[in-house]
């Protein structure tokens, strides 16, 4: 800090500078984190230039939203508060965390007409009996393959659904086993 | 009326896993090796037809394993920890009364269930269903008696992966086809100390005095004796009880001589228990540090050492444990000795939040808590060591072999199975 020379003039006056709020302090941060904090300030409605909206928020993995919440200190009560619910979950759309869901990545292009594309994840249960239409992955000859389960009497088709591919009839003596039902399918553009 | 208390386990659990995603596997010798690679822990049922025993050491039998067409894997516990935790939850719908005894194995408390041999087959069916994983069931009144339910269930093909041995003629049929130290907690040690009393079988152990078993050796055989006989010791360990102690210790994958790569090892293993530690809420007052030379090999001048570290107050903080740990091993190091091992064991476990202050000493400061509790989050996010201390080591060039490493399928986006 520079010391103001000792003048009959100038001088702090009463009243100038920045208003007074919590007590501050000038600190050093690289170029590149500050831009970085000040446009999260603004993101979250903080002037761009005070980002104390950025360094105020806390950092979460996770968090969680109580179904209910009792007691409101002041202020009139949330008219929310008797329907808050949980947040919606995709885990829970499509059962993930059940011992018999796993997930498997699409490698072919066997499954596009029934809109199934290389690098999509497919969700799989392995608990689930196969109907017949339903989208399987199968073990034939000790090869995984993921089609269309088709049954016809006692043949069993594995259906591509792609023109390009042929569909398989199980042969008899095949060694094969339905290792699970395919019921969704996720994919991140 | 007691209840009856099944045992389920999961046939070569290791290798079920792996041919879980390796359909091709089924029929083939499988044999799963310990860490680094050095002998097998686990094979499928055509590896125990071709003799290969658990133990055998991989480097030996190399060239046998090739002829064979033995399918060679390293241990993926990523993999197996997930399984299991998908078999123990379907169990654990079936019933409340569930003890996870080990990876592979629990006891259910089967009280109040009526066809318990019904209801071992839907136990089985039913995880074979969901998790893909094939398991036995012992039925027994006692948990010894399970154990040896589940292993005539395993033995005896016939009876279809469930083995009930509620009366005493199916239970004295089971043990008269076992030996001495196919019991549990008869170990290699105990049973030439049983034949010397003339104790030579299964049978002979069920009809031997409790008191003088108890006289002449402990209270933990005894109650052996005496859930043989039927009478149950044993109670369900519902919630596993806090660890007494935490270890990591492991091989390398080379001999090691410089103090600075044993250093890195250490600091790795220290990180892995203190977040083991976190994980339970504890913090440790004692590490004790050992090193050891390759006692395979006698050829080489051998050394053995540990050190016991006491820390002045109890810490969950990485940095500190580290700090001793290092400190404990600067004082046993001695240069000129190629290392095989090292480890350390966190001791004196008390929960975190009940550490006693005192005028010079203070527990943890909230913000290194908080920092341990971000850094665990994030390795618990993204992935194993994202975040870890720099003295764990860049290269790491002493870490395990593990040529034959599977892909975990069902942690990592990476690595799920392809289709």
């Amino acid at each position: 800090m520079r010391q103001s020379k000792r003048t009959s003039w100038g001088g702090p006056r009463e009243g100038a500078g920045r208003p007074r709020a919590e007590p501050t302090k000038v600190v050093r941060l690289p170029v590149d984190i500050a831009d970085a904090a000040r446009r999260a300030a603004a993101a979250r409605g903080g002037s761009a230039s005070g980002i104390g909206a950025f360094l105020k928020g806390e950092v979460r993995t996770s968090a969680s939203a109580p179904l209910v919440t009792a007691s409101v200190a002041c202020g009139f009560p949330s008219p929310a508060e008797d329907s808050l619910e949980r947040p919606l979950d995709l885990n829970e759309l499509h059962g993930i965390g059940a011992p018999s869901v796993f997930l498997v990545r699409v490698a072919g292009e066997s499954m596009t007409g029934r809109g199934l594309f290389p690098g999509d994840i497919a969700v799989v249960d392995k608990a689930r009996r196969p109907r017949s239409g339903c989208i399987v992955v199968a073990c034939l000859n000790g090869d995984f393959t993921m089609k269309t389960y088709l049954k016809r009497g006692d043949e069993v088709i594995l259906k591509a659904e792609n023109p390009a591919f042929p569909d398989i009839t199980v042969p008899e003596e095949a060694d094969f086993q339905v290792w699970g039902v395919v019921t969704g399918s996720s994919r991140v553009f | 009326m007691p209840g009856l208390v099944a045992l389920v386990d999961c046939n070569n659990f290791y290798a079920s896993c792996e041919r879980l995603f390796q359909p091709e596997l089924n029929g083939k010798p499988v044999v799963v090796l310990s860490n680094n690679d050095g002998c097998v822990i686990a094979r499928s049922n055509e590896s125990k037809a071709l003799g290969i025993k658990m133990g055998d050491a991989y480097h030996l039998r190399k060239r046998e394993f090739a002829d064979w067409g033995v399918q060679v894997f390293s241990s993926n516990y990523t993999l197996y920890g997930d399984i299991s935790a998908r078999v123990m939850r379907v169990l654990g719908e079936f019933t409340p009364d569930l003890e996870v005894y080990s990876i592979d194995e629990a006891f259910l408390g089967l009280a109040g269930f009526g066809d318990p041999e019904g209801h071992g087959r839907r136990l089985r069916a039913t995880v074979a269903s969901q998790t893909g994983i094939p398991v036995c069931v012992g039925i027994a009144p006692t948990k010894t008696l399970a154990k040896v339910a589940n292993r005539t269930a395993k033995k005896d093909l016939a009876r279809g992966g469930v083995c009930l041995l509620d009366t005493e003629e199916a239970q004295t049929d089971a043990l008269s086809k076992l030996a001495l130290d196919d019991i549990w907690g008869i170990g290699g040690r105990l049973a030439p100390k049983l034949v010397a009393l003339g104790i030579t079988t299964p049978l002979e152990l069920r009809a031997a005095d409790p008191v003088m078993i108890r006289q002449r050796f402990n209270v933990v055989l005894q109650r052996t004796v005496l859930e043989l006989k039927g009478i149950a010791c044993l109670d369900l360990e519902r919630d596993s009880p806090d660890s007494k102690t935490i270890c990591s210790a492991r091989s390398f994958g080379r001999a090691v001589e410089r103090f600075e790569e044993l250093a890195e090892a250490l600091t790795t293993y220290v990180s892995r228990s203190a977040e083991k530690l976190r994980r339970q809420g504890l913090a440790a007052a004692a590490i004790s540090v050992l090193v050891s030379t390759n006692r395979h090999k006698p050829e080489e001048p051998q050394f053995h050492a540990t050190r016991h570290v006491r820390l002045t107050i109890a810490t969950a903080d990485s940095a500190r444990l580290i700090r001793a740990a290092l400190w404990g091993l600067r004082q046993i190091y001695r240069p000129g000795f190629r290392y095989k091992k090292t480890g350390i064991l966190l001791l004196d476990l008390v929960p975190a939040g009940a550490v006693q202050g005192s005028l010079f000493l203070r527990p943890d400061d909230r913000r290194r808590v908080e920092l341990m509790l971000a850094i665990d989050a994030i390795n618990r996010r993204y992935g194993r060591d994202r975040v870890r201390f720099a003295g764990t080591g860049l290269e790491r060039g002493w870490k395990l072999k593990a040529e034959f490493h599977s892909p975990r399928y069902t942690t990592r986006w990476d690595e799920l199975l392809r289709v």
